[in-house]
């Protein structure tokens, strides 16, 4: 379980499959941000590095906004 | 308008107002940074539109390709046991053309054999689509771009047997991927075909069907081989690629990533490395180029080299198993060079032994210590090596179970599975019942999945992105890539020559 205060829950942290390939060009040539070697690492935007999602730092910032069940991504039936 | 800015599965959703705000502040970073990052965000935007929830992404394990992998792979191969059981076979749907010497065998093939390619495309739609779907693309976009990619594969396939292929040096992967680099090199990949280009996927699914090929009995005779065959090699080359990083004032998480994409998988090396030992955004990059650049230079060199040498096709497979970085580029490379035994005078073994050996080599022998070689790096990183000033949590120990290849699973259940049908027959009953009825199907399927990710290798290389980093990071790479390819070669044609060349008989 990651604490609250780590790179997952921060408005800097992007590790959205989609969104890291397109910031890393060549990533889906040979490789993918969909695989478990990827395991949840992201960008952090503030810091300009590639972090695993449980790092921490003083620049921490929670996102703005919590979701909605209802905004939560469906599952596949 | 609202948008997932990171991975539904551990974060939330924010105001698009905070994304623009993000891209203010990377502005700080440099104009270069800020330009690129722009252009992500306009891409993430309105790839957010493919990932809307209610729209089909799914959270965690089945949003991962890996797991999607080993559905399909498993499913098609128990699909065919239970067919198989009910006295029947695949073969129908697994259609593949015929050998042909003149065009206008093609035109009665196609016309004789049109509804089971048909059918063949509507059950890889609905599958692969499937798994694209719950990776958040959308049915709508997947499907009339795949439809293209079949239609092309398809033409490769036929093209693959024509019975002077071989004399022109027409082998389907090196086409598939010389045309690709073409298009995407010069008019454009299209836009709209960018949802049906998922090499790993479709890689790692093929790997799921290619275990159906390999009895268990074969991966635990040759497992060990590989094992140690890839470890002295990945060791070197990490080490090559480290030291002279570091000694031409490269920084150390940089070398570190260069390493083990090096030497251990690639793109999937380089960003598993990247994330354990924190490096900068650009690091990453850089090491994915290099890797990428390379991976294609080998792609046509290594089967070039193996062939002007005539070797055998399990030592060549073994050999491009060590040397090349990536699985999807060096089972092109395997696979064309598979394609010439019996083509190509002087080349012995047979076409699969190439790959068997790549397979052995590269899965077995590299991809599987991935988490081993990231949890050491986290360690060296945060303990040995100047803080970045951000801290990491939780047990580094459990990344080498999370970044572990899950499809690898597949592909030894997949192996498990045959090898216990098979336990009942003799050889040549082997050889006359299951062979044809259940295996030679799979490895038609195989043939399909592997084209699909050969073409989109090439429709996803777009050269002028993979020129940055500048000179040293380049020289430390190559040094590495030198050394790899030497040692590969020494270790598959000497000392374990004859083990490779059996591989198969």
């Amino acid at each position: 379980m990651r604490a609250a205060a780590s790179c997952a829950g921060c408005h800097h942290f992007v590790n959205r499959p989609a969104a890291l390939e397109s910031l890393l060009p060549g990533m889906n040539t040979l490789g993918s941000a969909y695989g478990s070697v990827r395991d949840s690492d992201g960008l952090c935007q503030h810091h300009q590095r590639y972090l695993r999602a449980s790092c921490l730092c003083p620049q921490h910032q929670p996102v703005a906004t919590r979701p909605t069940a209802a905004a939560r991504p469906a599952r596949l039936p | 308008m609202r948008f997932h800015y990171s991975d539904p599965s551990q974060s939330y959703e924010v105001p698009a107002v905070n994304t623009i705000t993000l891209a203010v502040h990377t502005a700080r970073s440099g104009a270069d940074a800020f330009l690129q990052d722009i252009r992500a965000m306009a891409e993430l935007i309105e790839g957010a539109a493919d990932t809307a929830p209610g729209r089909g992404a799914a959270p965690g394990l089945a949003r991962s390709e890996d797991w999607w992998a080993i559905f399909i792979g498993l499913g098609l191969i128990l699909l065919a046991v239970a067919v198989l059981s009910a006295g029947g076979s695949l073969k129908w749907l697994a259609v593949a053309p015929q050998k042909w010497s003149h065009w206008s065998d093609i035109g009665p093939q196609l016309q004789s054999q049109a509804a089971r390619y048909l059918a063949l495309f509507v059950l890889w739609a609905v599958l692969l689509g499937a798994g694209a779907h719950a990776m958040g693309y959308r049915p709508a976009r997947f499907l009339p771009a795949f439809a293209i990619l079949y239609v092309a594969a398809l033409l490769l396939y036929f093209l693959g047997q024509w019975d002077q292929s071989a004399h022109y040096n027409l082998e389907p992967p090196l086409v598939a991927l010389a045309l690709g680099l073409l298009i995407s090199n010069t008019a454009g990949t299209p836009r709209w075909l960018q949802p049906a280009l998922r090499v790993e996927f479709y890689v790692k699914t093929g790997i799921v069907l290619l275990g159906a090929s390999l009895p268990l009995t074969l991966l635990a005779w040759a497992g060990p081989v590989a094992i140690v065959q890839a470890a002295i090699v990945s060791v070197v080359t990490f080490g090559t690629i480290y030291f002279v990083g570091v000694r031409l004032g490269l920084d150390r998480r940089l070398a570190a990533t260069l390493g083990t994409g090096g030497a251990v998988c690639g793109v999937s090396g380089a960003i598993a490395a990247g994330g354990a030992v924190g490096a900068r955004k650009e690091q990453v990059s850089v090491a994915i180029s290099l890797v990428v650049l390379w991976a294609i230079i080998t792609i046509f060199l290594l089967p070039l080299m193996a062939r002007s040498l005539q070797l055998p096709t399990g030592v060549a497979g073994a050999w491009i198993g060590t040397s090349e970085f990536a699985d999807a580029a060096g089972l092109a490379a395997a696979q064309a060079y598979g394609g010439y035994a019996g083509q190509v005078p002087g080349i012995t073994g047979s076409a699969d032994a190439a790959v068997t050996a790549f397979t052995l080599m590269k899965v077995i022998g590299r991809d599987v210590w991935i988490g081993l070689w990231a949890f050491l790096l986290s360690v060296v990183a945060a303990t040995r090596w100047e803080p970045t000033g951000i801290q990491s949590q939780g047990s580094a120990a459990s990344q080498i179970w999370r970044r572990f290849p899950k499809f690898v699973l597949g592909f030894l259940i997949a192996s498990a599975i045959v090898t216990f049908i098979s336990r009942g027959y003799s050889y040549p009953e082997y050889k006359k019942v299951l062979q044809p009825a259940l295996v030679a199907p799979l490895q038609v399927l195989r043939v399909w999945v592997f084209t699909f990710t050969f073409l989109s290798i090439g429709l996803t290389t777009r050269l002028r992105e993979l020129l940055v980093g500048g000179a040293r990071p380049f020289y430390a790479f190559t040094a590495g890539v030198v050394v790899n390819i030497i040692l590969g070669f020494f270790l598959s044609t000497q000392v374990f020559a004859h083990f490779w060349e059996s591989l198969g008989q």
